[in-house]
């Protein structure tokens, strides 16, 4: 049994029970079934956070995004962000509601009920998310309904940030309802501190066996 | 003699192995526990080393977790598999189900649910 | 207002317009038998992780309909509060039935709109199908005809190939009319004109160049074969009885053709050049004609 597991291992599985929480919510609310793609966990200082989410930004969604983002500075503090690229979000959105919209709209205008979807969904994948985290860390995280934005052009600096948070832990995963893929990406920044205040809770909990 | 009851243990986390690992050991005696790290590993140590239990993740790189346990049913139709997976969608559950599994556990894992395995594998074990 | 159990505490006065129950019936119940749309797996799992995290959660009216009434669509809104020492659940539900019809109504507006541009491109069709076709017999006419010609003519210079121009002449016309009638002599030509069109290739232009006249474009003509099979085609049908409205008429055509470069440089050269020999043809036809009749 290899004893060298990684800090990233660790928040890898914590954060594929989150997702897996949130798909199985999202699928019990659309009536749809969602694939799930394991989630990739990286930790990383801003610097080399910043450079991998503009690859994302540039490859994935191609410049513009829809950021769902919340705040927690209640014991642990942070930001997380949930960046989906805009020009699929029509579609997703569509799925989630059962539509299909036949005009050609265009894919930076979204309706107050398109960003009220959204709001949703971020809420089940963060609440999901950083639930799992702060369940099994038994350490309490605050925070309110996500900020929806829609950002062209956007750039990694929106996102990371590197005067409060000196760490970026960066997911990467994909929804896939019905044959379409929607592959996005969660950016937490985290002090130094709250990090290791939750990697020495999950140290304890698991070695003591 | 002692009989030992082997586990094989398929999870692509190592961390995730570890504690299922922990909790196992914990509770039951006399197990040989092996481990494979994605879901074709799986497959062939399952072939190789024949386990009494097998545990399965479904989320899983290379050969997904359901994947793995129909190949395996198809080689031995008895073969005992307890999912462990964080992919808890009601669909996912009634598609593992029908395939014949011992057990649906939700991850994260925990006292009650660990306790709920070894039961199972308890019995299993007192049978041979 | 409900207790973590689920149980009705505070139902206000929008809670019972937007329901159509009064605070009296739903106090005590549980809130997921009072709005059964709640009565699913996605609540509950909100209410359990709401009541021991206190985060906030939210449901919107695209994703869930029917929250409360059939005709209203409502966000909800979950927080945890704090009441007399004691944690109570609100949900607060937001009507913006509003934006989804408003959101309704600019679709409308947009398909129609969208229809609309759709019957404009239609009749730009076809005014620029007036414009460049014969309104009678739905072959080209003058104006489409000049724009091939030009081009055919600069290809054939370039290619070094031929362009033949055929000039056909409706020989009776003006006793058809005189006859049978305008009508008659109109849907005669029309039946010319799809003969003529029937029997030339794709890219050859058959145009109405006159009141019993056409002018047909033949363009990559690279052996005097290639011309031939079209004159086979059309010879089979250059004399002829026709039946239309009930009259057994007898029509016959007289054409001639030019080629570029052998019998002019320009299009008008080709164009009098077939001229002429349209003409030829003609007098040899009356000439046949009166020998058949001598016979």
């Amino acid at each position: 049994m290899a004893d060298n597991i990684s800090r990233e291992d660790i928040l890898t599985e914590l954060f594929n029970v989150g997702v897996g929480q949130a798909a199985s919510t999202l699928s019990d609310i659309i009536d749809k079934r969602i694939g799930l793609t394991i989630p990739n966990v990286r930790i990383l200082d801003a610097a080399k956070g910043k450079i991998e989410l503009n690859k994302y930004l540039l490859n994935v969604a191609e410049g513009a995004v829809m950021v769902s983002s919340i705040s927690f500075d209640s014991q642990l503090e942070g930001k997380v962000s949930l960046l989906f690229p805009a020009d699929k979000m029509h579609h997703f959105i569509d799925l989630c509601l059962h539509e299909t919209r036949d005009e050609f709209e265009n894919s930076l205008e979204f309706t107050d009920i398109d960003f009220d979807t959204i709001k949703e969904i971020g809420n089940i994948v963060i609440n999901s998310i950083i639930g799992e985290l702060s369940n099994t860390v038994n350490i309490p995280v605050e925070y309110t309904l996500p900020d929806i934005d829609v950002l062209n052009d956007a750039n990694a600096e929106h996102f990371v940030d590197c005067e409060d948070y000196r760490l970026v832990l960066m997911m990467f995963l994909a929804f896939d309802i019905e044959g379409t893929e929607i592959a996005g990406a969660i950016v937490i920044n985290m002090t130094l501190n709250s990090l290791d205040d939750i990697l020495n809770k999950i140290d304890k909990l698991y070695n003591g066996r | 003699m002692v009989f030992l009851t082997k586990i094989l243990i398929v999870d692509d986390s190592k961390f995730s192995q570890k504690i299922t690992y922990s909790f196992l050991n914990q509770y039951l005696k006399n197990i040989e526990f092996v481990f494979a790290n994605d879901g074709q590993e799986g497959l062939e140590k399952f072939t190789e080393t024949q386990p009494d239990f097998m545990i399965v993740d479904l989320l899983m790189p290379k050969l997904r977790g359901q994947d793995l346990i129909e190949k395996v049913k198809q080689i031995e139709r008895d073969a005992n598999v307890i999912v462990l997976s964080a992919d808890v969608q009601n669909r996912v559950r009634d598609v593992v189900e029908k395939m014949g599994v011992l057990s649906f556990i939700n991850k994260p894992l925990d006292e009650k649910k660990a306790k709920e395995i070894c039961d199972i594998i308890g019995t299993g074990s007192r049978g041979r | 207002m409900i207790t973590e159990d689920l149980e009705i505490t505070y139902w206000n006065p929008f809670m019972e317009r937007l329901s159509g129950k009064k605070s009296g019936e739903t106090l005590g119940k549980k809130v997921d038998q009072v709005l059964p749309a709640l009565e699913r797996p996605f609540f509950y799992s909100a209410v359990e992780r709401l009541t021991s995290g206190g985060n906030p959660v939210f449901f919107s009216a695209a994703m869930h309909r029917k929250l409360v009434s059939p005709d209203h669509r409502v966000n909800l809104k979950m927080n945890r509060v704090m009441l007399e020492g004691r944690s109570a659940l609100l949900l607060e539900f937001i009507d913006v039935t509003n934006q989804f019809q408003r959101i309704s109504q600019l679709r409308d507006y947009v398909s129609q709109l969208s229809h609309l541009n759709n019957q404009l491109k239609q009749k730009e069709k076809v005014i620029e199908k007036l414009a460049y076709y014969d309104k009678l017999t739905g072959v080209a006419n003058r104006a489409l005809f000049d724009k091939f010609a030009d081009k055919y003519l600069s290809m054939a210079r370039e290619h070094g190939t031929m362009l033949g121009l055929m000039f056909v002449d409706v020989n009776e016309f003006k006793l058809i009319n005189d006859t049978y009638g305008h009508n008659t002599g109109d849907k005669v030509m029309t039946r010319v004109a799809s003969l003529l069109t029937e029997s030339t290739r794709k890219n050859d232009i058959v145009c109405r160049y006159g009141g019993d006249e056409f002018l047909v474009l033949l363009p990559d003509i690279r052996t005097v074969r290639d011309y031939q099979a079209i004159a086979e085609r059309i010879e089979v049908n250059k004399k002829r009885h026709i039946v239309q409205d009930g009259y057994d008429i007898w029509l016959s055509l007289s054409i001639g053709i030019s080629f570029y470069p052998d019998d002019g440089a320009t299009i008008g050269d080709l164009i009098e050049k077939a001229d002429e020999y349209m003409y030829f043809n003609k007098h040899q036809l009356r000439a046949q004609q009166k020998d058949m009749f001598s016979e």
